[in-house]
């Protein structure tokens, strides 16, 4: 009961960042959070109608893919000024995830490939950090939409990215376990929904 | 045992990454917050700073209208008036050349303190002949007392520069000499002044007791030591820099360095 109640806040979570943010719909994070939404209504009503023919998985790398070039081009201009590196870790990244993708199959969810991106992600974030703090362009870290960008990212991808790669060795051991694991990352899944809602607040500041 | 051991060692690895992650966003905002405290405490020294240094110009300022209200007051309106009684003598009296004599005297005075004083105030020498001329005029005006050697030695010859330039090279001098008389207790102090590279050098040394550049540091953060704040504010309007050191063979050293403007 209780974990039906998380998981349904879980997938809801991003309406708040998209209705707190919502004079900033032309932004990357207001984007980020409207398909995060997107994907959790996809992944809900084909959780609760099977008739669907939808295969969950297929979406699911497809939001990964998704999800990765959004948060990389927000990180951009940001951690990495020169463009031809971007294009070129970028083209790494995403060749590792497919070359993943291809070891099992598209038609599985890529955990592996989603815990290489949740490195790639912590990477940007705690390069996010560091630049902050060496630029200081911004005295009160609460007031800005970076630092919670980054703190949010931090929290939710170093929670997944061990729930992403245990998670083929939890289906097949420890079914109880792996749905109790995934409750925890719904838990995280809320927070950093409420963390991109004060970002996208923070942005008017 | 072995797969909820393993789980376990999953589930351990997860909150441990997880406090991680918060530890480093706990180091970031603890990190930002002693930027933000040492940036105050500097914005605080920076004003304390500012405010010495208006209130050392203010009372230099003082201090200097004092010295010259007192200067014509003591002696040169105590001189004029003796030369005003004399001629009021004449008034009644006879042509008497001894009191006319007397009177000039006291008017030859007069016009000398007054030169003096004019002369302390905007030195002509500087005005005329240049900053180089200006100092050896000093060190000759205490070779002359007969108690400190001074000698002064031109290495470069030096050109003639911007007014303020010369004027805070002379100022700095004269304050850096004045404190070698008072404090130092030398019995022989040299300037040497050179030109390199755009740059003007004087250099001052004596074989008293001198200062170092931590002491210079510390006094001018002092209450009071106005004169060496008179100092930093100079240097600090030509971008001037100076330097006190102990040369182990030479004595106490002062380096002056003054940037010529283009």
């Amino acid at each position: 009961m209780v974990e039906e109640i998380i998981n349904d806040l879980s997938v809801i979570s991003p309406l708040l960042p998209i209705v707190v943010g919502v004079k900033k719909y032309k932004t990357l994070l207001w984007l980020y959070a409207l398909a995060g939404l997107l994907f959790d209504i996809t992944m809900l009503i084909s959780d609760k109608n099977r008739n669907i023919p939808v295969n969950i998985d297929v979406i699911a790398n497809t939001f990964l893919l998704i999800e990765f070039f959004l948060i990389s081009t927000y990180f951009k201009g940001k951690i990495l000024s020169n463009k031809i590196v971007f294009y070129v870790l970028f083209v790494f990244c995403f060749s590792i995830f497919v070359a993943l993708l291809a070891i099992r199959s598209p038609l599985v969810l890529n955990n592996y490939g989603a815990a290489f991106f949740n490195l790639v992600y912590i990477g940007y974030s705690i390069a996010g950090f560091y630049f902050i703090l060496k630029r200081q362009e911004v005295l009160f870290l609460g007031r800005s939409e970076f630092f919670w960008f980054c703190a949010a990212i931090l929290l939710y991808f170093t929670g997944n990215f061990l729930i992403f790669l245990s998670d083929a060795y939890f289906q097949q051991t420890n079914a109880v376990l792996q749905m109790r694991v995934w409750v925890f990352h719904n838990i995280l899944n809320i927070m950093f929904s409420i963390m991109i809602a004060v970002a996208l607040l923070a942005k008017n500041e | 045992m072995r797969v909820d051991l393993r789980a376990l060692i999953i589930i351990v690895g997860i909150s441990v990454m997880l406090l991680l992650a918060l530890a480093i966003i706990f180091f970031v905002i603890l990190y930002q917050r002693r930027i933000i405290a040492h940036q105050i405490e500097l914005k605080k020294i920076s004003a304390q700073k500012e405010l010495e240094l208006i209130q050392a110009s203010i009372q230099s300022e003082e201090e200097e209208r004092t010295r010259i209200a007192s200067e014509l007051h003591d002696d040169v309106a105590a001189t004029l008036s003796s030369a005003r009684l004399f001629l009021y003598k004449t008034k009644d009296a006879q042509y008497d050349e001894n009191v006319v004599n007397q009177s000039k005297e006291l008017l030859d005075q007069s016009i000398a303190k007054v030169r003096d004083i004019s002369h302390k105030l905007q030195p002509a020498t500087l005005q005329h002949l240049g900053l180089e001329q200006s100092l050896q005029s000093i060190m000759e005006t205490i070779n002359r007392s007969g108690t400190v050697a001074a000698t002064f030695i031109a290495r470069a010859p030096l050109p003639r520069t911007a007014e303020n330039v010369e004027l805070a090279a002379y100022r700095i001098s004269q304050e850096l000499v004045a404190n070698m008389l008072k404090h130092s207790g030398a019995t022989t102090i040299v300037a040497a002044t050179d030109f390199d590279g755009g740059q003007l050098v004087i250099n001052f040394t004596h074989d008293g007791k001198g200062m170092t550049q931590d002491m210079y540091e510390a006094l001018i953060y002092k209450k009071g030591s106005t004169g060496l704040k008179n100092i930093v504010n100079r240097l600090k309007s030509v971008n001037g820099v100076i330097r006190f050191y102990l040369d182990a063979d030479e004595g106490y050293k002062t380096e002056l360095s003054i940037p010529l403007p283009a």
